[in-house]
């Protein structure tokens, strides 16, 4: 196993640039998530990390090695694709000790390997089958297996889930952790799923357009997002953000929305916050509290939207020209179309300047 | 003047016109009525002349004893059994296959290999290699007796510049005549499997080379280990289909040698015209011919078996 490095990493075709000097340093035994909307570059920076496209700037680093410019052979790593990428001729022995058998090994030692790595992921009784004949929970094994048994210096996923059914992802994602946990090995996983980011990572790369937009661990990317985007990107229902300008009323500090100026979302006083400003506050669904309506209530709105998960409700209300979604979570889902009145848990909220760069409070680090 | 009766309930309906009906409608009477114009003109031409074929195998039409004509029997075959000619006709024809579908599959693949991943002039570059087959074979026989020829033939005044190389009457002598006539054979029909390789290497998914990079596949591993297996129902499906072209040949031999020197290129095919129209045996020509027809009746029942185990999904990727 090994650390991993991207320095100053950049990509081009021709004269559009795909990867904007990207830096990451990857830990030994780490299991880094590289998340972000299609487009982003993320497959694009595995890709360059197993040697199947060049970086047209930077370094790339595994343990001490440069690895910029050598082939994939050279650069001993494992990867698992997104359509599994298995040899359709070949049993599923054969695809896992494939590997093995192009570093020439001995025919006995290949299966004494093979018959490991299909024991530590429950392969052994589909050993002789062929590809076409398993699930695709056990293509996806197989291909985990291809990629373990060599005990590579790092393993790259290339949203390995993505093909997966919702609850065969869910339980192969569980598998994925379970192996970093028995391995030890430096993995990165690249998804556009945020969920699967946030459940997998140790941390988290979000990116955007060939660029990191943060890098941290996934309670400080849920938590202390560090730009709009991010906050935007990482939540399911999605963070509300409401644009405004800063007003003094009665000696505290408020936001006026845009979107509807006879409403006023009252600030945390941790915030500099000079009146006259513009900034976006961001507040989660599951910090919006739903409360009966009336009883001089600041905030009231009418329920026109309610999609209801079973444990959780996402309910949309109107207040005025704005759309807010909360969350509820084990009750009974409210009606469309009620009145409600609604409280913003103020420890909560997070503020962004007119650039969307996070603020911070007052004697945050 | 006849009228229709509705069955009324109770009464039992016309169940023998109804069952027409649906036969027609339903069942495969519509589809068999549709087809019958096409099984009739196929009849005609191929039936027909076949039966004939088999009929004149028995008869004795020969212009060396007219008058023996209408004699049946088994003597054709009882000739062909024991006819040293017709057995090395057979063998020039299985070396003729053999070296024309081992030549056109290499050089197809070779050339598919080469273009399938050429982006810059990619058209040009598949153009030049399907050239060839655009050209009638009579063409093709012309240029390569011209380009054989032993006093001004570009072949030999190329060999000029080889050393210790020296030229040949390539279609005159015996030991080369065989093999020069292969060669203008698989030019001509090479393009045939290289269009069906370059699709084949197109289906293969970019994934399984990349996938063998990683594994440490180098170029002749990733060929050996992806390409090959991937290719191998096209590849078999390929063999057969040049194997029955080869073996039918005509044009490219008729043309350039008529089956000489000596006899030394006379495939079944050319003995089979040559006894027809130059010894003037048209029964035993038609025995010849038989033969013919076993021998590829046995190479097509070979192209259906490897076409149905393909089409069962045995060799699909994933």
């Amino acid at each position: 196993m090994a650390d991993v490095a991207f320095k100053g990493v950049e990509k081009s075709f021709g004269n559009v640039t795909v990867i904007h000097g990207v830096d990451i340093d990857i830990a030994d035994g780490e299991l880094v998530v590289f998340v972000g909307p299609s487009g982003c570059g993320k497959s694009t920076l595995l890709r360059m990390l197993a040697g199947l496209e060049e970086n047209t700037g930077g370094e790339i680093t595994i343990g001490d090695d440069v690895v910029s410019g050598l082939p994939p052979k050279d650069r001993d790593i494992a990867m698992v694709f997104q359509n599994y990428a298995l040899y359709p001729h070949m049993t599923v022995a054969e695809n896992i000790g494939f590997p093995l058998r192009m570093q020439g090994m001995s025919a006995a030692e290949r299966r004494q390997r093979v018959t490991e790595a299909a024991g530590l992921l429950g392969l052994e009784t589909y050993l002789e089958r062929y590809p076409r004949e398993l699930s695709g929970g056990q293509r996806q094994r197989v291909a985990v297996g291809r990629a373990i048994v060599r005990k590579p210096r790092a393993f790259l996923f290339d949203e390995p889930l993505s093909n997966l059914d919702a609850a065969l992802r869910v339980q192969m994602r569980k598998e994925v952790k379970l192996l970093h946990r028995r391995l030890g090995a430096t993995m990165i996983f690249v998804t556009h799923d945020q969920v699967e980011a946030m459940t997998l990572a140790d941390r988290i790369v979000v990116l955007r357009a060939g660029r990191v937009e943060q890098i941290g661990t996934p309670d400080d990317i849920y938590r202390r997002p560090a730009n709009s985007f991010v906050a935007g990107f990482i939540g399911s229902p999605p963070i509300n953000l409401i644009a405004g300008t800063v007003e003094l009323r009665s000696g505290s500090a408020v936001l006026v929305p845009e979107a509807d100026p006879a409403l006023a979302f009252p600030l945390p006083p941790e915030f500099d916050l000079a009146p006259g400003c513009r900034i976006t506050l961001g507040i989660r669904p599951e910090n919006l509290i739903l409360v009966p309506a009336g009883k001089g209530r600041d905030l009231e709105g009418i329920i026109v939207f309610c999609e209801n998960s079973g444990q959780e409700s996402a309910v949309t209300l109107e207040l005025g020209g704005l759309q807010l979604v909360a969350s509820l979570w084990g009750d009974e889902p409210p009606a469309i179309g009620d009145r409600s009145g609604l409280e913003v848990r103020p420890a909560h909220i997070l503020l962004f300047d007119d650039s969307g760069t996070r603020l911070k409070r007052n004697g945050e680090t | 003047m006849t009228t229709r009766m509705r069955a009324q309930p109770g009464e039992r309906p016309d169940i023998v016109s109804g069952r027409s009906r649906r036969f027609m409608t339903e069942g495969p009477g519509f589809a068999l009525l549709m087809l019958l114009p096409a099984l009739l003109v196929l009849g005609f031409v191929i039936g027909l002349p076949m039966i004939k074929a088999v009929i004149l195998s028995f008869d004795t039409i020969t212009f060396r004893r007219p008058a023996a004509a209408g004699t049946y029997g088994v003597h054709n075959y009882a000739r062909l059994m024991s006819d040293p000619d017709a057995w090395g006709a057979v063998l020039r024809s299985a070396l003729y296959m053999l070296g024309t579908v081992a030549g056109s599959v290499s050089l197809a693949l070779g050339a598919a290999l080469l273009t399938h991943r050429v982006i810059r002039l990619r058209a040009l570059a598949r153009l030049t290699f399907l050239l060839p087959w655009t050209v009638p074979a009579v063409v093709t026989a012309l240029v390569w007796g011209v380009m054989y020829d032993g006093n001004f033939g570009v072949i030999n005044r190329l060999l000029d510049f080889v050393p210790f190389v020296n030229g040949q009457d390539w279609l005159i002598d015996r030991q080369t005549a065989l093999a020069a006539l292969i060669v203008a054979q698989v030019w001509n029909e090479f393009p045939v499997a290289y269009i069906f390789f370059l699709a084949g290497l197109h289906s293969i998914p970019e994934e399984l080379y990349e996938a063998a990079k990683i594994d440490r596949a180098g170029a002749f591993a990733r060929f050996r280990f992806i390409t090959l297996p991937q290719l191998r129902y096209i590849i078999a499906v390929i063999v057969i289909l040049l194997m029955i072209l080869g073996f039918k040949a005509f044009p490219i031999i008729f043309i350039l040698t008529g089956g000489g020197p000596a006899g030394a290129t006379e495939t079944l095919t050319v003995l089979t015209y040559n006894t027809a129209f130059r010894s003037l045996d048209f029964s035993y020509s038609a025995t010849l011919g038989i033969l013919a027809v076993l021998v590829s009746i046995v190479l097509v029942l070979g192209y259906l078996r490897v076409m149905a185990r393909a089409d069962t999904g045995k060799g699909g990727a994933v």
